[in-house]
């Protein structure tokens, strides 16, 4: 790994997938949304957690659709299989969990009592002569489809999902599902925050390095120039249309390195995450890279339709955006680590990172409100889009190819 | 073993150390929000050229075995990460190219969705 040939940095795009501009209208239109709640968000598949926070026969997390109102339950059963229902009570319909993550025995309903069994099943309702002529083998909780990959639990809500989770994720393969399903991985830390804007606007800010030396002018500009990311797009993927592949500059005096910067990097490493190739290759990274380079930071994946999933050497990071309509959204990122901290210079030495991502961050979600009003009130009425935001445009053919119940060319 | 790194001397500091040693993450960006660029950069300045030995001094103990008394300081030296970019790079306390950081609500686990 790591060779000296790989030193020429990657070509940043290409212009396969045309170069026409792209209307706005599906980041406002009511109607376009209705037909993305119904194709989109009924049918892909959904990241809803992290099996390993699910271990004991009874954990529980309850996972909200917002904008479809769909809430729904994922708990482990006694026999450690995972299943996922509407959190619906089959009585009159009353919510049965109602905390964010939990341990139960059964699923209790708190409006009359009724209760399920972990796999769903009626186990009892009181006075159950009362009804005329219960039968509860009727009454099982509604099932939802439930995978992992990667050590991620997925849902889907259609009643037959078109593809199995490991054909949605093909581009990525059986490394990454072993690299990431490594049960060392642990969360450790993230934040969300709601934005008056459409949902894609965040999931946009994220595939693209064409912004980098302009929007991080004031944090991480140089040291992750924009002329150093590769976009690249999957075109007969379903679930993963694109992605991009972040390198560091050659010139490795670019960028401000602060005092903090410096003496932090003693006691770990930070905001640029990054282990060497063999402790990575150790754990497990053989084989999920996109590319073996040695100025290699990070490769980011599309997760259609609203995951961002960044993998680097030592780092995962999960960006998430779900509508609560086609004018806001929740967004949220997380960090998964495979080290805790054990000393007072690691802290320190994290502290500096989750800083200095934070800043970042918050500079990549600054322009996604204004771009909504512009969109919103007709100022802008159709984009322009450039090889290195090729990724935006695979998304947006996917996004269309879905809304259309098209089938994706090549697709199982 | 080596022989226990000893507490530096920081008498100069100690107004820094009560005024930035708080302690958290959220804390610490409210006191960088709330304070003039002139306080911010007397206490990044006053803290610089001690943080190695404190880091180090810090450093040496277990992370449960770090004495209660220097509390203050460890969240005064992570205080130092939060006025970073303020001193290095924006000469100002506030990054006006992102959003207010403050609508980044921590999280409390990956399926912390804030409707406990
Ligand atoms: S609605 Fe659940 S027991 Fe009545
Ligand atoms: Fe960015």
């Amino acid at each position: 790994m790591g060779k000296a040939e790989n030193l020429a940095l990657p070509e940043i795009g290409s212009h396969a997938l045309g170069t026409g501009k792209l209307p706005v209208d599906h980041y406002v239109s009511p109607q376009f949304f209705e037909l993305e709640k119904k194709h989109i968000f009924r049918k892909s598949w959904l990241l809803v957690g992290r099996a390993s926070d699910l271990k004991e026969p009874g954990d529980y997390q309850n996972f909200l659709v917002d904008t479809l109102g769909v809430s729904v339950v994922v708990v482990r059963g006694r026999d450690q299989q995972l299943r996922a229902f509407y959190n619906a009570c089959t009585h009159r319909g009353s919510r049965l969990v109602n905390s964010s993550t939990g341990n139960t025995r059964a699923l209790v309903c708190s409006f009359h009592g009724w209760s399920f069994s972990l796999d769903g099943a009626l186990i009892n309702a009181p006075d159950a002569a009362l009804f005329a002529d219960l039968d509860p083998a009727q009454e099982h909780l509604k099932s939802i489809s439930v995978d992992v990959w990667g050590g991620f639990i997925f849902i889907n809500l259609a009643e037959q999902p078109e593809w199995t989770l490991q054909q949605y994720l093909m581009p990525l393969g059986d490394a990454f599902d072993r690299y990431l399903g490594n049960k060392d991985w642990s969360w450790s830390f993230g934040w969300r925050a709601n934005f008056r804007a459409n949902w894609k606007l965040l999931v946009d800010a994220q595939i693209e390095g064409y912004h980098v030396d302009m929007t991080h002018r004031k944090t991480i500009a140089g040291t992750v120039p924009g002329s150093s990311t590769a976009a690249y797009f999957f075109p007969e993927s379903v679930g993963v249309p694109c992605g991009v592949s972040a390198y560091r500059p050659e010139d490795s005096s670019r960028g401000v390195q602060t005092p903090l910067n410096l003496l932090s990097a003693k006691y770990g490493a930070t905001s640029i995450y990054t282990k060497p190739e063999r402790t990575f290759a150790a754990e497990g990274g053989e084989g999920v890279l996109k590319e073996d380079h040695p100025l290699w930071i990070f490769d980011n994946y599309l997760l259609f339709p609203n995951i961002v999933l960044f993998v680097q050497k030592g780092q995962i990071i999960i960006q998430r955006t779900l509508p609560i309509s086609a004018d806001e959204c929740i967004w949220e990122v997380d960090f998964y680590h495979t080290e805790k901290p054990a000393s007072f210079g690691h802290i320190f030495n994290m502290e500096q990172g989750v800083i200095q991502i934070r800043d970042v961050l918050s500079e990549d979600l600054y322009t996604a409100e204004g771009i909504h009003a512009n969109f919103k009130c007709g100022a802008i009425t159709h984009v322009n889009l450039n090889k290195q935001e090729v990724p935006l445009r695979a998304y947006y053919n996917r996004l269309l190819s879905a809304v259309q119940g098209g089938k994706v060319k090549g697709a199982p | 073993m080596s022989t226990a790194i000893p507490r530096p001397e920081l008498s100069a500091l100690e107004a820094h150390i009560a005024a930035w040693g708080l302690p958290t993450t959220e804390h610490r960006l409210s006191k960088r929000l709330s304070s003039s660029m002139d306080e911010v950069r007397a206490f990044y300045d006053a803290m610089l050229p001690k943080l190695p030995e404190v880091i180090d001094y810090l450093n040496q103990f277990p992370l449960d075995g770090i004495p209660k008394n220097d509390n203050p300081l460890v969240w005064a030296t992570l205080a130092m990460c939060e006025v970073d970019n303020a001193v290095n790079k924006w000469n100002r306390v506030v990054l006006d190219t992102g959003i207010d950081i403050r609508r980044m609500i921590p999280k409390t686990s990956f399926s912390d969705r804030g409707y406990e």
